[in-house]
Order: C-alpha cells, then structure tokens, then sequence
C-alpha cells in the first residue's frame, strides 16, 4: 500500500523522477541512432557487395603467380607469370584466356611495350580486355619471365577462399574497414555519452532531493518510515531507468527510420531500414546503470548525511 | 439544426460510399466478388467452413448471407450492406468527437471529414466489400463505446467477438488502442485525476483474450500471415513505445511528429514513397493546397485537445500503425500494410479536423469558415471520388454481363489481369495471370486495362510494358465489347 502511495507522491511532485525518464529515454535514443545507423547502414552496404570469391596472401597454399616490373624506355610495365597460367588467369579473370609465351592486355596495344615485345620475341599476342589489372599487364611464360625478370621477382598465391590474406574486390574491404571506423567511432561516442549522462543524472538527483524533503514531510504524517521510502524509490528508480531504456529504443524505431526516409526524398540517399537489435538495446544497459546510480547517489548521501 | 446536420452527414456518405453501386451497377474492388462467392455457397450449403485465408475472418461473408436471406434479395444486390454500415462510421466518428469535446458541430466536421479526407479517397475503402470494410463500422463503435462511461462487459464482448472475426488488421489496430486507452488511463489516475483504469484494463484483457484465441487458431488453420508474426509484432511493440513517448511528453513533440508523418502518409498514398512499379503522376500544387486545408485544421484540433487522453489514445495507436507500415517495407508488400494502417489514421485526423471546429466557431464568422471548409474539402475529394469511379478497382455493370456472356463461349483457360481475374472466379470462367502469350492464347482485356493499365495485385502497370502495341495489333480480336475485349495471338 505504502508503495503505491510513494508512486503517488513521486509522480505527483515536481516530476524530478520523470524528468530522469525522459533524459534516459532521449539520450537512449540518441545513442542507439547515432551508433546504430551508420554501422547498420555499412553493415547492410556489405550484404549488397558480394564477397569476394578470389584472396591473395603471401604464404601457399594456393597457386603461385610471379610479378615483376620491366622497364621499357624509361616507362614501367607489370610482368606477371606462374607455374600455371592458364589456372591463374582463370582465377583472376573468371575465364580461360588463349595465351601464348608472350602476352599483353588490351590496353597495352600499340604501346611501347608491344613494340619491345615484338622486337625480341617476334609474336606477341594481345588478349581480350577482361576489366581486371591484366589489362595492363605483360603476361609471360615461366622460362621467359625469369629470363626478364633476371630473377629478381615477387611471388603471391591466390586461391579461391581464405581466413586471411588480401580480399579482392577491394569495395567489400573498403566497406568491411568503414564498419570497424564506426564501431570505434561508437565506442568514443559510447564514453563521451556516458560521461554527459552521468553529469546531468547527477545534477536531477540533487535536485530530487529538494523534491524529496517534501515528500518525508508529508509521509511522516501518514506514518510511512522513511527507510520504506528510500527502498521504494530504489525500486521506481530502477523500474524508471528500464521504461527508459525501453522508451529509448522505441524512440529509436521511430526517429531514424522517419528520418532516413526523409533523407531520401530529399537528398537521394537510398532507404535502408537498420533496426537495432535487442542486443544492442541490452549493450546500452551498462550506460543506463551508470546514470541509475549517478541519480542515487547524491539522494543517497543527503540522507546519509542527515 | 443538430439532427438535420446529423442526417445530412450520415446520408452524404452513405451516398459517397455507395456511388460505385448506384453509377457503375456493380460492386467495388475485386475482393467483393471472393466474398459474394463465399456468401452464396454459406447460403446454399447452410454451413460456414474455416478453410483458407478468405474464411478465416467470416464476419462480411456472413453479414452479405444474413441480409441477402432476411431480406429476401440477390446476394449481389445485398453487397451493398457492406459500404452502407461503412458510411454509419460517420456517426460513430460523430459519437467520438462529441464526447471528446461535448460539442456536435465538431461530431458533423469529423464525421465528413472521414468522407472527404484529402488524405487518400475514402471510398476506394469504404465502398469496398472486404473485411476491413466489414470491421470498420464496428471498429469505430468499439472504440466509441471504450472512451464512453457507460461501458457495460455483455455489450462489449458481442463487439469485441464480432470484430475479431471481421478482420486481423482491425483487431490489431483495436487491441493497440485498448492497451493505449488504459494506458492512459492509469497513467492519469497516478497523477491524481479521475480515471476509470480498471474498466479499460478488464475490456482490454476480454479483447486481447479473444483476439489472440481467434488469432491462434488462424495460424494453427493457415500458417503465419502478414503483419501477424513474431518479428513484425515486435517492431510494432516498439513503434509503439516510441510514439507513446513523443505524444504523452509534450504537445510540440505531437505536432512536431504529426507535422513530419502526414506528408510521408500523403506521398505513400500517391505512390511515391513505395517501390512499385505503377505510373504515378507528380504532385500538383492543387493537391498540396487539398491537403493543407485538411491537415493544418488537423494539427490544431491536435493542439487543443492535446491534453484529453482520449484523444491522446487516438492518435498515439493510429501514428504507431501507420510508422510501423512504413517502417515494416517500402516495395509492394509494405503498400499493403501501409494502406491497412490508413484507414484507422485517417479515422484519428478526421477526428482531429472536426475538434479544430470548435476553435473556428468561437472566431468571428466560425461558422460561414467552418461550412466553407467542409464544403471545399467535399468538392476537393469529388475529383477523387470521380477518378475512383473508373479506376481499376472499379466494376461495371456491362463488365459484369460481358464476363458472364463469354463464360458461355469460351472453353479455353484465358489470360486476365487481377481485376478481371476476381470476377473470372466468381462466374467460374478458367483463367490465368499476366504472362508472355504464347501463339494461339486467348487475353481477355477489360476498358481500365487500356485506360489505367494492368492490375496486378495492388499495383498496376502500364498494358504496353506487358503487351505491346505491336503485339496487340497482331493479334486477332474474337470479341470487342464496351468493355471487356478478346484477343487471339497469332504472330508472337
């Protein structure tokens, strides 16, 4: 009985405890939409990008590819090889090329680089573009390569799926390296959040307790003890920084997606809906606690003191 | 003065509603003909059977058997019981209004601006035989009887019971209401006001038992349906908690986020916002200036009666309804719920519109503005209304005949749009859906398919991206009437 009367008396009063409610709520909200949309925007930019199907690492397995450059009237030129190239080229291209002992890209006829080629070797074959570095790239066989090279050349193996090594396309890394900015990103703004909460929680729990003399006041009269009063409030305090925690993610699911709708009739931005997850919501409980007992402990001390 | 008013609101809808029937001869929107197949096999089998996704909500298929019987009239003529208890939702809406103001001017403004929203065309729902339609009359006198302090268990109950088998999207809509409803109310009596929180609990507790008994046993009958699953019904939850927060706070926070949502609703409803492959004209200027008309009284009405719960209640369910649909999906599927969730937020701003009259009254020549306001918006919304008429939703008598005079001649299954396809059902008439013809198919083609384009669903296209001009010249036309033609391919 004597809780309900406390309820009472707490929402009847200046309205400190709700004021707390909407703080959370708000900075709740703030939080899950500045964290949570850009990384979920990312996040579902990764699901349009498809994976790359072709990774590149230093250490086998995988098949070997040889690179080295040719210097060709004072003009640099990519010269590549492998132990199997027809395999290799498959790899990078998606398809089997006609090579021949001396092969260069689309880009490359007519270049210096044909003429040279031409010159010492006699047939060069030019291959059809493929929208890849070959493009621009001398492909050679083995034993000429090394003659080229004079042995001085970088090895890479490629394969078709791997836990480490380089990823091609590059977009998906690009994309995968931008999630992780904005999720340190999230972490800073996560700290500098809390410590803004924790000052203002601070600040409304000493002035809940202006609000909360009145109310000793007025329960003495009833006979309630002020102990019961101050596991009561404890009790609300904790209810009030769930609702608002809950409020928060609601208004969350209500302000970005509105907002990022508007951004795309405005300024073209196209619509991806990135709802937080529960789990995000239960990340955010920490931060919420921190503001619960910043609350506290002011109204805790002031009856402490007294 | 007050009943002549009354009656002039409740007759202009009813006739609104009903223009579909009393210009065209025929029924409004393909639906109408799935449930006057189901009307007519209850009437002849004397059995009611819980099969698929049509049955599964009996309460218009029932209402369409009951008064055809009563009544001892052709079911066809007996769908028009349908719009005809959608346009006394006019006078709930006048119950609402009035109890949320105690003023009648108020009830009329509301009630016709329910008929006349410039928010979308009223009738492209109201006239419809479907189940929301079937449910809205009763919807709305739900929701009436919750705010009025005469609610009495028994009387409740037999509403409550009769919407949950009228549609899912109306008791879901109900049950967020109710929850708000009390919600309101205990929050109110907290804060030391006299509050019947109790009631509203109990009435909630009897609805939510009922709703997800029927809803159990619909997915335990046919699977899982759209809005009503786990994820869905969560985000809803969600919404919901966001919009009770913005609303309850403060009243800049509901106008801020009133002001934000209703041109998002209004360019949804032109077509602007979802994915969908249909032709959509631009916004013109005179449609902005419809629209403002409506929504700026709307947005006071807000303002005024901010502070009446009841109204908060409104608004606060109506606003997580329509955030969810839009929030749920922006292509086709999201159309639907989106088109769902409008008619009950129209419901809350026609209120809203009706509650700025009292405001308008107490100014000098209130009510000369106020009749002009409701007349303009009226002559606004006849545009509407007219191109409704013959839009694709929209059946013809000569349709009606012409479908049913082939159903003689043609043995061959036929290719049809989804409009003719629902009347193609009805009068048994073997058919499939838009696809690549092959040599020697038969197309059936009907006047909205050359003047609006091809309904698929709740989307149309253009008839040329489906079937060229090119193609249509080769073909052989067997049949050209008014309105429905049949063609032949012979070159593909």
């Amino acid at each position: 009985m004597s809780s309900k009367y406390v309820l009472r008396m707490i929402f009847r009063g200046s309205g400190n405890l709700k004021r707390y409610l909407i703080m959370l709520a708000v900075f709740e909200a703030i939080f899950l939409s500045l964290t949570t949309a850009p990384a979920g925007y990312l996040n579902e930019t990764l699901q349009l990008i498809p994976k790359p199907s072709l990774w590149a690492s230093l250490n086998p397995p995988g098949i070997e590819v040889d690179y080295s450059y040719l210097e060709i009237r004072n003009e640099e030129f990519l010269i590549i090889s492998s132990p199997d190239l027809s395999e290799a080229t498959k790899l990078l291209t998606g398809r089997k090329l006609k090579l021949n002992e001396v092969s260069i890209g689309c880009w490359l006829r007519g270049s210096k680089a044909e003429e040279y080629l031409r010159s010492k070797w006699g047939h060069v074959t030019t291959l059809t573009c493929t929208n890849t570095f070959l493009d621009y790239s001398i492909i050679l066989d083995r034993s000429i390569f090394k003659q080229v090279s004079k042995s001085s050349y970088f090895k890479i193996y490629l394969r078709a799926s791997s836990q480490n090594g380089i990823a091609i396309p590059s977009a998906w890394n690009l994309a995968n390296d931008l999630v992780a900015l904005v999720r340190l990103h999230r972490n800073l703004l996560s700290a500098s959040l809390t410590i803004i909460l924790s000052i203002i929680c601070c600040i409304l729990g000493l002035r809940s307790t202006s609000d909360l003399r009145e109310i000793i006041e007025s329960l003495e009269e009833v006979h309630i003890p002020r102990s019961t009063l101050l596991l009561n409030l404890s009790i609300i305090a904790v209810g009030t920084m769930l609702i608002g925690v809950l409020t928060g993610y609601g208004l969350t699911s209500v302000i970005t997606p509105l907002a990022l709708i508007y951004l795309r009739q405005t300024l073209g931005i196209p619509y991806i809906y990135t709802a937080p997850s529960p789990l995000t919501m239960i990340s955010t409980l920490p931060l919420a606690l921190i503001s619960l007992t910043c609350y506290l402990v002011p109204i805790v001390w002031r009856f402490a003191r007294k | 003065m007050k009943q002549f008013a009354l009656a002039s609101t409740i007759a202009i809808t009813a006739l609104t509603l009903l223009s579909p029937w009393l210009l065209n001869g025929a029924p409004y929107i393909g639906d109408s003909w799935i449930h006057l197949k189901k009307a007519e096999e209850i009437m002849s089998s004397g059995r009611l059977s819980l099969v698929e996704y049509n049955d599964m909500w009996p309460l218009v298929n029932l209402l369409l058997a009951f008064y055809s019987s009563i009544l001892n009239i052709n079911p066809l003529i007996s769908t028009q019981v349908i719009p005809f208890l959608a346009s006394l939702s006019a006078l709930n809406l006048y119950i609402i209004a009035k109890e949320v103001s105690k003023s009648w001017e108020v009830g009329v403004a509301s009630g016709l601006a329910l008929a006349f929203t410039p928010i979308y065309t009223f009738i492209t729902f109201g006239s419809a035989i479907m189940k929301e339609t079937a449910s809205l009359y009763l919807a709305t006198i739900l929701m009436a009887y919750a705010i009025s302090n005469r609610l009495k268990y028994p009387c409740f109950t037999l509403l409550a019971l009769g919407l949950v088998l009228g549609h899912h999207f109306a008791s879901l809509a109900i049950a967020i209401f109710l929850a708000t409803l009390t919600l309101e109310d205990f929050l109110d009596s907290l804060a030391g006001e006299e509050t019947e929180w109790a009631k509203s609990m109990t009435a909630t507790v009897i609805y939510g038992f009922f709703a997800s008994c029927w809803t159990l046993y619909t997915v335990f009958k046919i699977g899982w349906f759209a809005p009503i699953d786990l994820n869905s019904l969560t985000m809803m939850a969600w919404v919901w908690l966001g919009s009770y927060m913005i609303s309850r706070l403060s009243k800049t926070g509901t106008l801020i986020l009133q002001s934000v949502l209703i041109p998002l609703v209004f360019l949804a409803w032109r077509g602007h916002l979802h994915a969908i492959p249909t032709p959509v004209n631009p916004v013109s200027i005179w449609e902005l200036r419809d629209l403002l008309v409506f929504s700026v009284p709307a947005l006071l009405g807000v303002a005024s009666y901010w502070k009446r719960r009841k109204l908060r209640s409104f608004l606060i369910s109506t606003t997580a309804l329509i955030i969810f649909s839009l929030t749920w999906s922006l292509d086709a599927s999201g159309l639907v719920i989106f088109t769902k969730s409008l008619h009950y937020y129209a419901v809350t701003l026609a209120i809203a519109f009706g509650l700025s009259a009292s405001f308008i009254l107490k100014r000098r020549f209130g009510k000369m503005i106020l009749s002009i306001m409701l007349l303009y918006l009226i002559l606004a919304s006849a545009t509407g209304i007219m191109l409704a008429l013959d839009g694709p939703g929209a059946y013809h008598q000569g349709e009606l005949l012409q479908m049913k005079a082939l159903n003689n001649l043609l043995t061959d299954r036929t290719m049809m749009d989804v409009k003719l396809g629902y009347l193609a059902e009805y009068i048994g008439l073997e058919h499939t859906s838009f696809h690549r013809p092959k040599l020697g198919e038969y197309i059936l083609l009907t006047k909205t398919d050359y003047t609006h384009g091809v309904l698929l669903g709740y989307v149309w296209v253009k008839l040329s991206t489906l079937l060229p001009q090119e193609t249509r010249k080769l073909c052989d036309r067997v049949i050209d009437g008014s309105y429905v033609k049949l063609l032949r391919t012979n070159v593909i």
